[in-house]
């Protein structure tokens, strides 16, 4: 398998600023082909501007993005269309559409996509449904669910036209710990079961433990660690290993039990 | 100085970046709406807002032209009666409603009712990112949210209109015939003498054009408004306000239009 084939994302020093905030500066990272990649990082960091950056919902202001091979970030949205229909997001609150029943959601894509009737969309989304579990609630509307049955039927939605790669946007947050532990389940699933490629976007290590292959750590817009999961648990660079372990490092408590003013310690590496 | 010129000119910039940002989106949309009609699964998503802007907003209109009518009959009673031209009321008032306050003030209701629903969905959908799930789904927005909505303004809001004249035209009737007691038939021949089909015509063209205006500016709100609940809610009084003064400059400059295209044809000058 060559070096193309074997990853089926790849960012090429890709750079994103709001304002100016720079977000990913110069990233490069290339995603495994049926592996499933976690982006690790503190809240507000960018790790769902990256993934955004996968099917382009966001565009780099310099730098590539290629999927399968093929640069994409300067395709039309027209264009984009066959790329966006490889791949399935599954959105930080679900996104599930207000207006129509937890079925119709999942039968949404398929009719998008396929020539079906809604009746055999209808056949096809509760096979989705059972996948995770939700066909008692296929009738349901999302305001009638709770947070982690809106991430179900929203994943349900995500795999609904049998996608290679699934992208995952804080998939377990606001979830309690054994609903966190389902979806990570499910995660672990649909990636052994069906073969996906799976990108997952989180800031709780019990997730990442639970569902990586490999660990990449994003901050301040660069790319700090990158291994597996035991890799990652021993890396001694004090940035990674205060967010692996939990533990804030000593100039941050500080700030908030003394109410010093935070500043950084001059050597907090970037490696 | 030198601040208040640098002021001036980002104001500038932001003015012209965002009248250039609404002209791609109803290019867009318009495209959308007008190109994609040959195709039934774009039916499957007109229908429903058929429904919502249209058979939804009836009670509204119906309400607004009777109010509309009566209005105008108890003003203009008095005037009309000491001069003794109380069974003429049925021209002016019914001349009134059709042509100019029965489109305006049902767009002004439309503005508020459907245009205010349509910037607070879409709102809602962009800040809870409906908006990109659809993209990520490769569905274009457009299509599937602005285009619909903009064709069901543009085409129910005209038999809205119709609604509102009817109701303005029976409300005026009521209040002159029943309540003041002008003769029905004198109040019948003079409204046919006056009311032209031309003037009908008139109002029905304002009103599509006000429809495609609500439609357009109230999904632009709501596609690009800021974050959180104050950014749906900003969204959704600045698309009100812009529809009512659109809807006031397009009412004068298609009435000098229309009134041209009348005296090209017939030689006579009808502006009101």
């Amino acid at each position: 398998m060559d070096a193309n084939n074997h990853h089926i994302i790849e960012f090429r020093k890709v750079e994103k600023s709001f304002g100016s905030q720079k977000v990913l500066d110069r990233i490069d990272l290339a995603i495994e082909r049926g592996k499933t990649t976690v982006v690790i990082g503190r809240s507000g960091v960018g790790k769902s501007v990256l993934l955004k950056h996968i099917i382009v919902l966001l565009r780099p202001d310099a730098g590539q993005v290629l999927f399968d091979a093929q640069r994409i970030d300067q395709l039309s949205e027209r264009r984009l269309v066959g790329v966006r229909a490889r791949v399935g997001f599954l959105f930080q609150a679900g996104a599930l559409f207000d207006s129509m029943r937890a079925v119709d959601n999942v039968v949404f894509p398929l009719r998008e996509h396929l020539r079906l009737s809604y009746k055999q969309a209808r056949e096809l989304a509760m096979e989705k449904l059972a996948l995770v579990g939700m066909t008692a609630h296929a009738e349901k509307w999302p305001s009638q669910l709770s947070g982690g049955e809106r991430k179900r039927v929203a994943l349900a939605r995500a795999i609904a036209l049998d996608p290679e790669v699934v992208l995952y946007d804080e998939p377990t947050t606001g979830l309690d710990p054994p609903r966190a532990h389902i979806i990570c389940e499910l995660i672990a699933k649909l990636q052994q079961a069906l073969g996906i490629t799976s990108v997952v976007v989180t800031h709780d290590m019990t997730t990442a433990r639970k569902v990586a292959n490999r660990i990449v750590m994003l901050h301040e817009g660069r790319l700090i660690a990158d291994g597996s999961p035991d890799q990652i648990a021993t890396v001694s660079d004090p940035v990674v290993a205060s967010f692996v372990r939990g533990l804030p490092q000593e100039h941050e408590l500080a700030a908030v039990t003394v109410g010093r003013p935070e500043s950084k310690p001059v050597n907090e590496a970037q490696t | 100085m030198l601040d208040a010129v640098g002021h001036l000119g980002r104001v500038t910039t932001r003015v012209v970046a965002n009248f250039g940002r609404f002209s791609r989106f109803a290019g867009g949309t318009m495209s959308w709406a007008f190109g994609g009609l040959g195709q039934w699964r774009n039916w499957r998503l007109i229908f429903p807002q058929f429904w919502e802007v249209g058979t939804r907003s009836l009670p509204v209109v119906l309400l607004t032209g009777t109010f509309v009518g009566m209005v105008i009959a108890v003003q203009t009673y008095a005037h009309f009666f000491s001069f003794g031209l109380a069974n003429q009321l049925g021209s002016i008032i019914n001349l009134s409603v059709v042509r100019e306050l029965g489109p305006v003030l049902a767009g002004a209701m439309l503005a508020g009712r459907v245009g205010g629903s349509l910037t607070a969905e879409l709102g809602t959908m962009r800040i809870t990112e409906q908006i990109e799930a659809l993209r990520s789904m490769g569905a274009d927005p457009l299509r599937v949210l602005a285009g619909p909505r903009f064709l069901a303004c543009l085409l129910m809001i005209p038999f809205l209109t119709v609604y509102t004249d009817l109701m303005g035209v029976f409300g005026g009737y009521f209040i002159c015939v029943d309540v003041y007691g002008v003769n029905s038939a004198d109040y019948w021949r003079y409204s046919a003498q006056i009311v032209e089909t031309w003037d009908i015509f008139v109002g029905l063209a304002k009103s599509f054009f006000f429809g495609g205006a609500i439609g357009l500016i109230s999904c632009y709100k709501g596609f690009y408004c800021g974050r959180g609940a104050s950014g749906v809610a900003r969204a959704c009084t600045e698309g009100f306000v812009l529809n009512f003064i659109t809807i006031l400059v397009l009412d004068f400059f298609l009435a000098v239009l229309l009134g041209a295209i009348y005296e090209s044809i017939w030689g006579v000058v009808t502006y009101i």
